[in-house]
């Protein structure tokens, strides 16, 4: 066997609820060479991680670490065996230094006693291996975004792992500290260590890495050196997959006039100046690199946490959104990103989820009857076609699409004029997918204003007839739908200035 | 000189000293009574077991969790050692006491580890069930206190009676491991983010058992105090000290959410609320006027302590 | 599909638990009671269980709209003292007693429900806290030593048998269990308990208005006690200071036994129901066995250990 090979998985396979996720990947770590993981989102990378990190247990396939076929037992035992993974979540502790976090679980001992100066030095020393300055005496909690990005990297390289697996940790760096991280990259390479990147910018993967592997749909689509690919090459093996069947027909003609019409709203810092005239009748999506201010413009419309400035017109009015509830009373709905623990009620039966909206409308004198509830909640049901034993049924039974369906179709019954969906359909099998895409359609043509919040690009494409691409809280260029490649997303959710037609 | 969270930790207890200085300066300027030896070792007197036990909970708060279950082994404690005396001696009954409380702590660290039922309800329940257990062993107030013991605790000279010294050794000795160890440190991690705990790989099972053990070795250490002050045991002296451990706990500056504060503020939380109660007996306030204070304490230490803190999360 | 018919099956066997737990609390008080069992002995106990019943009622609502309330017990023993003072043995004022202890015990819940709405405070020392500030105006008020009594009249919502085979304070019972089993089932405001408790979060963010609904539950619950403590009131006929202790674990322990959850938005009344007649059985074998406050104490704490772990098991 090759002796460079750190870690190898083999023939990984995992399901999740019948669905298969990944399916016969093979990944090989090798000593001193920097890997490329690409692939759009939900296209299993993380999982693949998760599996070679110790975090997931694979459903098929083997793990050799070092040439002998392991199990880990769990993500700390194969930390301890030396594969360290940084998550793009962070894990840091606010009530711990800069420098106690780093040492976390490697704190140098005097005695029985923790020797608070040498920790400090030694993750002082750690960062500056990294050539990166923060204080080690401030606390987790008051770190930015990047700080914090570069203290998970310190702390798992705190512990000299053979393979360092790092998820997207240029997203919030910016290019200064891009290049520093590069040229750490570089050095851990030299010094024989295995690394992993994955990473959505393309210039990223010519600049530090060895090899590439490309990830679609679960499904491994290349291997190759870089010197071997171009760009082009990459975003072909990325995307690619049929558009057209899993959509439903767009419609043709799109009303002109706006209905929803957002002037100079923001939220702090983390959405700026944004205005947009909004028309009935269509969907707009909004897509952009994770963590771009969607999910709090998304959150700001429905009044969770409300704009700091700008105003909201709905049909000429100006509202004043400040609760949920008042942005239902303006007539507007929202499907959150989390169902778990935003959508549903999981102890609850499907038929009280379903008419949790309606319950006032549904009582008569103030009265509800279990067979109006019930009817209610059965029409929602045939709607999206809910596979279900009983609407007595607790929702914390239903698999994960049938679960984002029970909370889509207790939005549709409330009947709003806007509805917000966060990422619809994250996590939602193939079929549940389609019948949500073609109620989105049916409700479009019934002239609700539909606003598409997705990191799935195939998604904003297929169903947007405006997409609107968000880059550090602002909106970097729109596109209409027709129009919009996969590409063209792709550049201008990376900020690079738009060569696209904008729209007018 | 210290370096870490745990200058931050520390600087969490600095409004419950200035309160209790400026309460001592006012005190003793105003009335002349307060700085009689007698009323200072009266008050040392009375701190010191909620001094104690309120180490206790306060490890648990830090951990996350809380005791409610503090109480009734202080009671239970004072009746062992007011009843197994006789049998197994002054220190024999301290050591079946101290035993006892550790057994009831890790009684309920399993239960909220192992049954999943909330801190809160384990404890309440362990608490009903040790405070029967008390009662059958004393129905009232009495039994015998070994010589030995009460004299070994009492003994005194100026203001400090060995009892008051040993709960500031303890003190010293919790502090120093919650901020210099690494178990210390993991308790304060797990209670700021038990999920991220949980990620890191810190032994969280193991650190919510230790806590709770902890928590009933320092309230049957407690109970053993007042036992040997009062010289019998007393099945329910131990009700008031649930929620006032928590409430010099929460003067002292540490947090209910967990994972902020420092024991060392409990101290003078402790003394704050012993002092409250000590200058109300000298005003001749009606006595059950403290049960009115000590609730609004409570009340109001949550309000400013627990809003200000939540206000330096924002932004 | 087919371990989501379980689980529903796993939902029916609790209630169904509860029930035999029932039967076998009741057999063992029957042969607890010897000859001296009846029929009548029975009624007797379920009769003075009532004022558990009631305030386990607000602590059930408390308990599924996802707080607790430890303050109940001190409000029923307020209001005791209160009414007993007001009454002062005359009927005529049995008008004004009953509406100045209700709305005592309401504003107290406001007070509860307000501070922990507002400021997003842990419920259970909010309540406790507000349970030490009642003792002490209640010792205050009537300066250690209670005086008064409660009305004849009054005496006979405890007291009465309706043709002397039937307990008025029964009816009592059932008459509040019934109105609010109705506002809890039937409304949208009562419905709304369960998704508040279930996950406030997602509650809130379905247009509900968790911060009313929490308030008002606190106001329900207090007054459920307050109503209790005039109904133990009209059983003792004095004021004690020590006659609501024993309520507030008590409610805990029977809301809990029927299967309501700690974590909200799981429970039902009617589970409510026989777990109070299991704790009203229970203490009377206590009683009858001599080891009364002891035995009370430590069978609440197992039943709710028990209970809560056992529901926990059943709900994986």
């Amino acid at each position: 066997m090759d002796k460079n090979i750190i870690l190898a998985g083999k023939h990984l396979r995992k399901e999740f609820h019948g669905n298969v996720v990944l399916d016969d990947v093979t990944i090989l770590c090798k000593k001193g060479v920097v890997l490329a993981l690409v692939g759009e989102n939900g296209a299993g990378k993380s999982t693949l991680m998760n599996i070679i990190s110790g975090g997931l247990q694979p459903d098929g396939g083997e793990i050799e670490f070092e040439g002998k076929p392991v199990k880990f037992r769990n993500s700390h035992h194969a930390l301890q065996m030396g594969i360290a993974f940084v998550h793009q979540e962070f894990s840091l502790f606010d009530d711990l230094t800069v420098g106690e976090n780093i040492m976390l679980g490697s704190e140098p001992r005097r005695s029985c006693f923790t020797d608070s100066h040498a920790l400090h030095r030694q993750a002082q020393k750690v960062l500056n291996e990294l050539d990166y300055q923060i204080d080690v005496g401030r606390m987790g909690g008051g770190l930015t975004p990047a700080e914090q990005q570069i203290t998970e990297i310190a702390k798992a390289w705190v512990t000299r792992p053979k393979v360092l697996i790092l998820d997207e940790p240029t997203s919030s760096l910016s290019k200064v500290e891009v290049d520093k991280l590069f040229r750490f990259i570089g050095r851990v390479k030299e010094s024989g260590v295995s690394v992993v990147l994955i990473t959505h910018r393309m210039d990223e993967i010519f600049q530090v890495c060895d090899e590439t592997i490309v990830l679609k749909d679960g499904v491994m689509t290349a291997v190759e050196p870089v010197g071997n690919v171009t760009k082009d090459d990459l975003i072909s093996k990325m995307v690619g997959r049929e558009v057209s069947n899993t959509f439903p027909q767009r419609c043709k003609s799109v009303p002109k006039d706006a209905y929803f019409e957002l002037r100079n709203v923001s939220v702090g810092k983390r959405v700026q100046n944004i205005s947009l005239r909004i028309p009935k009748g269509c969907v707009t999506g909004f897509g952009g690199l994770e963590g771009q201010g969607q999910r709090d413009l998304a959150r700001a419309i429905f009044g969770i946490e409300p704009f700091t400035s700008g105003q909201v017109l709905i049909g000429g009015e100006e509202k004043s959104i400040r609760t949920p509830g008042a942005a239902m009373k303006a007539g507007i709905g929202f499907v959150p990103d989390d169902r778990k623990t935003e959508g549903l009620v999981l102890p609850l039966s499907i038929e009280e989820n379903m008419s949790v909206l309606v319950l006032d409308r549904i009582a008569r004198n103030g009265i509800l009857s279990r067979k109006r509830v019930r009817a209610e909640a059965q029409k929602g049901v045939d709607r999206l076609r809910i596979k279900l034993s009983s609407l007595k049924q607790p929702v914390v039974d239903l698999s994960g699409g049938n679960q984002q369906k029970v909370v889509f179709s207790k939005w549709v019954t409330a009947n709003p004029e806007i509805l917000i969906l966060d990422e619809p359909t994250r996590g939602v099998d193939v079929q549940s997918k389609l019948e949500i895409y073609t109620l989105i359609r049916e409700l479009t043509s019934k002239g609700v204003c539909i606003l598409l919040f997705s990191s799935d690009m195939l998604e904003l494409i297929g169903m947007s007839d405006v997409i609107h691409v968000m880059y550090e809280g602002r909106i970097s260029g729109s596109i209409n739908g027709c129009e919009a490649t996969e590409e063209a997303l792709m550049s201008l959710s990376s900020g690079v200035s738009p060569t696209v037609k904008k729209e007018g | 000189m210290l370096v870490g969270s745990v200058k931050r930790q520390l600087k969490q207890a600095i409004p419950a000293y200035v309160i209790w200085i400026l309460m001592i300066i006012l005190s003793a300027v105003l009335s002349p009574d307060f700085r009689s030896v007698g009323n200072i070792s009266n008050i040392i007197l009375q701190a010191t077991p909620l001094a104690i036990v309120a180490i206790g909970q306060s490890i648990i708060l830090i951990m996350g969790g809380i005791d409610m279950s503090v109480g009734s082994v202080i009671s239970f404690s004072t009746v062992i050692v007011a009843t197994a005396s006789n049998l197994v001696g002054g220190f024999g009954s301290f050591a079946v006491a101290v035993l006892a409380g550790l057994l009831v702590g890790i009684v309920n660290g399993l239960g909220v580890v192992y049954l999943k039922i909330p801190p809160l309800i384990m404890t309440i329940s362990t608490g009903a069930i040790v405070k029967g257990l008390a009662l059958l062993l004393l129905p009232s107030p009495g039994g015998n206190v070994s010589e030995s013991l009460m004299s070994f605790f009492t003994a005194s000279s100026g203001c400090f009676s060995v009892a008051g010294v040993f709960g500031i050794l303890l003190y010293v000795i919790v502090t120093v491991f919650m901020h210099q160890t690494r178990t210390g440190r993991y308790l304060y991690a797990t209670g700021g983010n038990p999920l991220h705990a949980r990620q890191s790989g810190l032994a969280y099972n193991r650190l919510t058992i230790l806590s709770y053990a902890l928590a009933g070795l320092f309230a049957a250490l407690a109970g053993i105090i007042l036992a040997a002050r009062s010289f019998s045991g007393d099945p329910v002296i131990g009700d008031t000290y649930n929620m006032d451990s928590v409430a010099a706990a929460v003067v002292g500056g540490i947090s209910l959410t967990g994972g902020i504060g420092s024991v060392v503020g409990a101290f003078a939380g402790s003394y704050i609320l012993a002092m409250i109660n000590n200058t109300l007996n000298m005003l001749n306030v009606f006595a059950y006027y403290q049960y009115i204070i000590k609730g609004l304490i409570l009340v109001l230490a949550l309000l400013v302590f627990q809003l200000k803190r939540r206000k330096k999360y924002e932004d | 599909m087919r371990t989501n018919l379980k689980s529903r099956e796993q939902f029916s066997k609790l209630s169904y638990g509860v029930y035999l737990l029932l039967v076998i609390t009741l057999i063992a008080f029957l042969i607890a009671s010897g000859s001296q069992g009846s029929a009548k002995g029975v009624l007797n106990v379920i009769r003075q269980a009532a004022p558990l019943g009631i305030v386990a009622i607000g602590q059930t609502l408390i308990l599924l709209m996802g707080g607790i309330d430890l303050s109940v017990g001190s409000v029923m023993t307020l209001v005791n003292i209160v009414a007993s003072s007001i009454m002062a043995g005359r009927n005529d004022n049995i008008g004004a007693a009953v509406v100045v202890c209700l709305l005592l015990s309401a504003m107290i819940g406001l007070i509860n429900g307000l501070i922990i709405a507002k400021f997003q405070m842990p419920p259970f020392l909010i309540t406790m806290a507000m349970g030490s500030i009642i003792e002490g105006i209640y010792f205050v008020y009537s300066k250690g030593s209670p005086n008064g009594s409660i009305a004849s009249r009054f005496r006979v919502i405890s007291d009465g048998w309706i043709g002397g085979t039937f307990p008025i304070a029964i009816l009592v019972w059932l008459a509040f269990w019934g109105l609010v089993s109705f506002i809890l089932y039937k409304t949208p405001y009562g419905k709304r308990y369960y998704f508040t408790g279930g996950n406030r979060r997602a509650a809130y963010l379905s247009g509900i208005h968790t911060f009313s609904l929490t308030v008002s539950a606190y106001v329900l619950c207090s007054l459920m006690a307050g109503i209790a403590g005039l109904m133990i009131s009209a059983f003792i006929g004095v004021a004690s200071m020590s006659v609501g202790t024993d309520y507030t674990l008590n409610s805990i322990a029977a809301t809990v036994i029927g299967g309501t959850s700690f974590n909200g938005g799981i429970g039902t009344l009617e589970g409510t129901f026989p777990g109070v007649l299991i704790m009203a059985f229970l203490q009377s074998i206590l009683t009858m066995l001599n080891i009364s406050q002891a035995g009370k104490n430590i069978s609440q704490g197992l039943i709710i250990i028990i209970m809560v772990a056992m529901n926990h098991y059943k709900q994986k």
